[in-house]
């Protein structure tokens, strides 16, 4: 009875141990619960949902001015060398 | 002995006091009647209890008192959400005290002798077989069929009968195993072989007790067209206790389903985890009060009983943890006395039976030797 009693008070305090234990592990995954961070891989785009606009050709649609917006539009000009050049008219809108 | 019975007064006075205050917020906010009836009726009952005379019914107080608060733990869960599933959760646990009376009774009527034990056996196997007799039945009966094993079990080890014992046990986890009821044989398999190795003196039989139970479930996992059924869902169980906030919150989450819903992850929703952590120290509580029955019992049939319901309502709660933090892929068993599902609460009760049977059985003892030693005198 005296080897029982003993084996008892071990059963238990391991029993009450892994109780103790089971609990702490879940308060810990609990409160220290992150979301894991998925690896980009390389060469993909940070945000794959917008048009990459050195890679997509397609124009981005232009919406309407609304009232009270001014929208400058430039046209530029391709120089006989091939060199892109701005219109003349843009330097004396400057008073350039 | 004076400071002790007022410490106990203290602590029943806190508790009622507590409980009444807990039905009686929610309704004086919503002014229904039926919560006023709750807060009158629900610490009434418990004091009732409490107060019980030992001449009229033993039972074991300090273990009481901690179902009581893990009963009234239970209603508080839904007492914000649906006041009728309150009323219901009321319902269930009074029936479930017919089991605690069941349980203390039988206790203190037992006789070890090999019918007794054998016919407990028998009952206990037949609970576990029904599902395998009977398709068509929704519920389980395996928590009450592990307890009646157990009591035989130990029984027969009281009687140094340990193949009978050692057959008991393996038939056990054997028809659990073949309902794929996983998770209950692993709680049968652990307390079976604990229960052997504290009671008998044997290491060879202890050896043999736990080899049989381990190869039972290496037998079934190597059997080709087996497989362990698994929780469908893993990460909501952590997502929702993460979601839970430490102290009770101002305002009352909404909850869909309640009457499906887990009642202890209703419990940290409504009002903390802080209450969820209580609800694990009270289990504590109640494990340390039944090592401590069975330290003091003079038959070790009485030890073997109160180690085995301290088993088996310690492994539960383990269970019900280590699959909330996703350590076991299982379906999740309930938290011991929070739970809405009757056969698994009235078990629970016949398990606090069988401690308070075995608690005045050593009043008795305690009492024989008090008059023995003024015979003496």
């Amino acid at each position: 009875m005296k080897t029982m009693r003993y084996r008892i008070r071990v059963l238990t305090l391991a029993l009450i141990c892994a109780l103790l234990a089971v609990t702490l592990w879940t308060a810990k995954s609990v409160w220290f619960h992150a979301p894991e961070a998925t690896p980009i891989p390389s060469g993909e785009s940070l945000s794959p949902s917008l048009p990459d606009p050195w890679t997509d050709p397609t124009p981005v649609p232009s919406t309407s001015p609304s009232a009270g917006e001014i929208r400058y539009s430039v046209e530029t000009t391709a120089s006989p060398d091939g060199e892109t050049q701005l219109p003349e008219a843009l330097f004396n809108t400057f008073g350039l | 002995m004076r400071k002790n019975s007022s410490f106990h007064f203290r602590v029943c006075a806190l508790l009622l006091i507590f409980f009444a205050c807990v039905f009686l917020l929610p309704a004086c906010r919503s002014g229904n009647p039926i919560l006023y009836v709750l807060s009158a009726a629900v610490p009434g009952s418990m004091l009732l209890l409490l107060l019980l005379p030992n001449g009229l019914f033993p039972l074991d107080r300090p273990s009481l008192a901690v179902m009581l608060s893990l009963c009234g733990f239970s209603m508080m869960a839904t007492v914000y959400l649906s006041v009728d599933e309150t009323v219901s959760q009321g319902i269930r646990c009074a029936a479930g005290l017919f089991f605690l009376a069941l349980g203390a009774v039988l206790v203190r009527s037992f006789r070890s002798s090999v019918p007794a034990a054998g016919l407990t056996g028998f009952c206990g196997l037949g609970l576990l077989s029904l599902p395998l007799i009977i398709p068509e039945l929704t519920f389980s009966l395996s928590d009450g069929g592990m307890a009646l094993v157990m009591l035989a079990i130990s029984a027969f080890l009281a009687l140094r009968l340990r193949l009978p014992a050692l057959f008991a046990g393996t038939s056990g986890i054997l028809l659990l195993l073949l309902q794929k009821d996983f998770g209950s044989a692993g709680v049968l398999a652990v307390s079976f072989a604990a229960v052997f190795w504290a009671a008998s003196d044997s290491v060879l039989w202890s050896g043999i007790s736990a080899v049989s139970a381990g190869g039972l479930f290496v037998l079934f996992l190597a059997l080709p067209g087996y497989s362990v059924p698994q929780r469908a869902e893993i990460s909501p169980v952590l997502s929702r206790l993460s979601s839970m906030p430490l102290l009770p919150p101002e305002s009352v989450p909404e909850v869909s389903d309640v009457a499906s819903s887990d009642l202890f992850f209703l419990l940290g929703e409504q009002y903390g985890v802080i209450f969820l952590l209580c609800s694990v120290l009270l289990l504590i509580l109640l494990l340390i009060r039944g090592a401590s029955l069975a330290q003091h019992t003079r038959k070790s049939f009485h030890a073997s009983l109160s180690l085995s319901t301290v088993l088996l309502l310690g492994l539960r709660a383990f269970m019900f943890l280590a699959i909330a933090a996703d350590l076991l892929p299982l379906p999740a068993p309930a938290f011991p006395f929070m739970t809405s599902s009757m056969p698994d609460l009235f078990s629970n009760f016949f398990l606090l039976g069988l401690l308070s049977g075995v608690s005045a059985r050593n009043e008795a003892d305690l009492e024989e030797d008090m008059h023995l030693a003024m015979l003496a005198r």
